[in-house]
């Protein structure tokens, strides 16, 4: 991980995108735009890849 | 962690901040996260007041002003926006340090008000949470308060304070709601309070806290994001309320890729529409306001080098930028807007797609939008682009944009192609505006396979969410945005343009005066009444006295600065006449290549010295009509037309693609660090417009025969 990589996964984070946190996907494709923690990040599929996210269902359990 | 008193760990200032050295005010810094209303509310704060300076020693543009208050006085100053104060790169880094009393020759402040934005708690509170930690004084800033209302948002400012320990000001910077209370908690911070306390005892509890409330103890960004949630909740945030489904709707219609597409198209043509139809009355009045001045002091100045410097280098100079404000002023305005909507992030996501192929992040769209105005402002508002590769680049090729400087060279070519077909003249100016596009993507391309290899950053952009823009906000960024484009831009080429004048109007000495003119000058008559003898041309009458008393007219004729004869002898004409053969391959000869000499510094110098080769008054280079049709009568010494098609585009190809702007070359310089970086885009941007214009000249001259 070079210091560019490094730093966007400091800012993912500073933005809300931490472990723990309900993710809701906006728009799918190569550019996504995902909600968290109330804030609306677009990122790049590149990026989104290295996110690890169990799905769970709209009432807070896993489907 | 959610509920009970949670507390943070405050280090105590590692030494006194005493209040400025400059204005013995005290300091208070304005920081928040980018898109939570912070210059808004600076602009509330301070009015028309600010001032907008570089932090010493770096290219941080920060903005400060004097603010008034009966609690008292002090010094409010516009920190960049940042998401994060212990990590980031550039502007975020450098904002960090100043808050910090990292940077050279800079105190910290002595107070920080940390914006919040209301709709948004726990994101913004993970600032605050840094902010808390460093130490100083501060007071919250709840802005977006008539939003929140809006949403039905009840936030518990009491609990809100004691969590944070500070004083909380909710406010609106759109409506101006709660800002003389804010401003009047800020002035009361520096006035008696110092930099909370916690004992050693306090901080080793807070921090068994944080730990035990964590489930991944090695990450301290998660820690002070369930801190911040944990604030949040207690102070009325509902984490899980409805998110507003008609910005989901909003967002899944801009960022498709057919409508997106679509409304971003309409939005782009919009707007360029918007700057260049209604520019147009504001620009011909500020022509005509100058025109009027420079012609009441030519009519009050005697003629002479004084004249000349006043009217031809002094008032051209200065109007020859201030022309361009209404555009500079229009494209903020709506981009102001835009940004406020929220709808210019998106646009940049969409425009990552097409911008990532040629090796550029989508983050770099705003500033080549601004480059359409100016390159100046353009290049400083790359700083937003966190990548240096990313940012380099588009650095490089922002100037390859047709900004507005260009406008004066592409009318003058269209009218002389075109002079009867505006259809045919607007696609002058779209394929001369599409050719600065291509090239800029193109050039992106090339820098990117070769002195910056590598890929752009993958996306990560805050979508802000959907709002009305303020207009007041927007008229202020506007006022401060011009201020801004006189001051640095103005006073630079204001300069050159001196400089410009003193290569063209020096040496004036006696010549030798044309055939006609001598038989004008030997005219009694109108050498005794002091008459200008021949058009552009005054005469000195040498009185040599004869047997009848009679005044004798030597046939000398001193020139004027400025005139045609005056410029062939100048050194800028004697410049032009040593490389004329440098550029006879692309068509132009010794007149054009002095406009191509002196528009090196300014690039829209060229009309008018073009215009004063013409041998017109610098009044008639005005008027864009009497300009075409003196230049469209200059002939070759052959007698074929000068500014015949393949001349003229290649003329518009060259100015479309140099770079041509001196003060870009110094925005360049410091915002890259080195000179290395200005020569270079120099260098690519000469060559490139050199041989798109001989290619151009070349094969238009062998397909008109």
């Amino acid at each position: 991980m070079d210091e560019g990589d490094h730093i966007m996964l400091i800012r993912l984070k500073t933005m809300g995108l931490v472990p723990g946190v309900a993710v809701r996907v906006i728009r799918g494709g190569p550019r996504m735009i995902v909600a968290a923690n109330g804030v609306r990040i677009g990122l790049a599929r590149a990026v989104a890849r290295h996110v690890g996210v169990t799905r769970i269902a709209l009432g807070g359990g896993t489907p | 962690m959610s509920g009970g008193t949670i507390s943070l760990p405050v280090m105590k200032p590692e030494r006194p901040t005493p209040p400025s050295a400059q204005s013995g005010l005290p300091r208070i810094a304005l920081v928040g996260n980018p898109n939570a209303g912070k210059t808004t509310l600076f602009n509330r704060l301070t009015g028309l007041r600010a001032k907008t300076s570089n932090f010493p020693g770096t290219t941080l543009e920060s903005r400060h002003a004097r603010v008034e208050d009966a609690a008292g006085a002090f010094d409010l100053i516009d920190l960049p926006g940042l998401y994060s104060a212990a990590v980031g790169q550039s502007e975020e880094r450098l904002a960090s340090d100043a808050l910090r009393g990292k940077l050279p020759g800079i105190e910290a402040p002595d107070a920080v008000v940390v914006v919040v934005d209301a709709t948004c708690l726990s994101r913004h509170l993970y600032l605050a949470s840094e902010v808390r930690e460093i130490g100083l004084p501060m007071v919250v800033a709840l802005t977006m308060m008539d939003e929140a209302r809006r949403r039905g948002l009840v936030i518990c400012l009491e609990t809100l304070a004691r969590e944070l320990d500070a004083p909380v000001a909710p406010v609106s910077g759109r409506t101006g709601e709660g800002v003389d209370a804010l401003r009047a908690k800020a002035a009361a911070l520096v006035k008696g309070a110092d930099a909370p306390e916690v004992d050693e005892a306090s901080r080793a509890a807070g921090m068994v806290e944080r730990i035990a409330c964590a489930s991944c103890t090695a990450c301290p960004h998660v820690n002070r994001h369930r801190w911040a949630c944990g604030v949040g909740e207690a102070a009325g945030q509902d984490l899980d309320a409805d998110p507003s489904p008609w910005q989901d709707r909003l967002d899944r219609v801009l960022t498709h890729p057919a409508w997106g597409s679509l409304v971003f198209g309409v939005v782009m043509a919009g707007l360029f529409a918007l700057i260049f139809q209604v520019a147009a009355t504001p620009m011909d009045w500020i022509d005509q306001a100058f025109a009027s001045l420079g012609g009441a002091a030519a009519g009050v100045l005697p003629d002479g080098v004084l004249s000349s410097f006043l009217v031809d280098g002094v008032i051209a100079g200065v109007g020859g930028v201030v022309i361009f404000l209404p555009q500079v002023c229009l494209l903020f305005f709506v981009l102001t807007l835009l940004e406020d909507t929220g709808y210019l992030a998106r646009a940049a996501f969409m425009a990552d797609r097409v911008m990532r192929k040629v090796g550029l992040p989508g983050k770099a769209f705003v500033p080549m939008l601004s480059a359409h105005a100016c390159a100046i402002p353009a290049i400083m508002s790359a700083k937003v682009i966190e990548s240096r590769r990313d940012r380099l680049i588009t650095i490089l090729v922002l100037p390859l944009m047709t900004c507005s400087a260009r406008l004066p060279v592409y009318s003058m070519v269209a009218a002389l192609l075109f002079a009867d077909s505006p259809l045919m003249g607007g696609l002058v100016f779209f394929g001369a505006y599409m050719l600065g596009i291509v090239a800029a993507l193109g050039a992106s391309l090339v820098l990117g396979k070769t002195v910056l290899r590598g890929k752009p950053q993958d996306l990560v952009l805050e979508m802000p969410r959907f709002r009305r823009p303020s207009l007041k906000a927007a008229l202020l960024t506007v006022y401060d945005r011009g201020m801004v484009f006189l001051k640095k831009a103005g006073t630079v080429i204001l300069a050159i343009s001196i400089c410009i004048w003193a290569a063209t109007a020096f040496p004036i000495g006696g010549a030798p005066a044309s055939e006609a003119q001598t038989r004008q000058a030997q005219t009694p008559e109108a050498a005794s009444a002091g008459e200008t003898l021949a058009e552009g041309l005054p005469a000195t009458p040498a009185l040599t006295g004869d047997p009848d008393g009679a005044p004798q007219v030597e046939p000398i004729v001193l020139s004027e600065p400025g005139s045609g004869e005056t410029l062939t002898r100048s050194v800028a004409g004697r410049l032009g006449k040593f490389v004329e053969p440098v550029f006879e391959p692309l068509g132009f000869d010794w007149r054009i290549s002095v406009g191509v000499m002196t528009s090196f510094a300014a690039r829209e110098v060229v009309v008018s010295t073009l215009a004063i080769v013409a041998g017109l008054e610098e009044d008639d280079a005005e008027d864009p009509a009497t300009l075409t049709e003196a230049m469209a009568a200059m002939r070759r010494p052959d007698g074929s037309v000068l500014f015949d098609t393949a001349t003229s585009l290649s003329l518009l190809v060259f100015f479309v693609l140099a770079m041509q702007c001196l003060p870009t070359q110094a925005v360049t310089r410091r915002e890259t660090g080195s000179w290395g970086w200005a020569l270079l885009q120099l260098g690519y941007m000469t060559v490139l417009a050199y041989t798109a214009s001989l290619i151009v000249y070349q094969c238009v001259s062998a397909l008109s025969g």
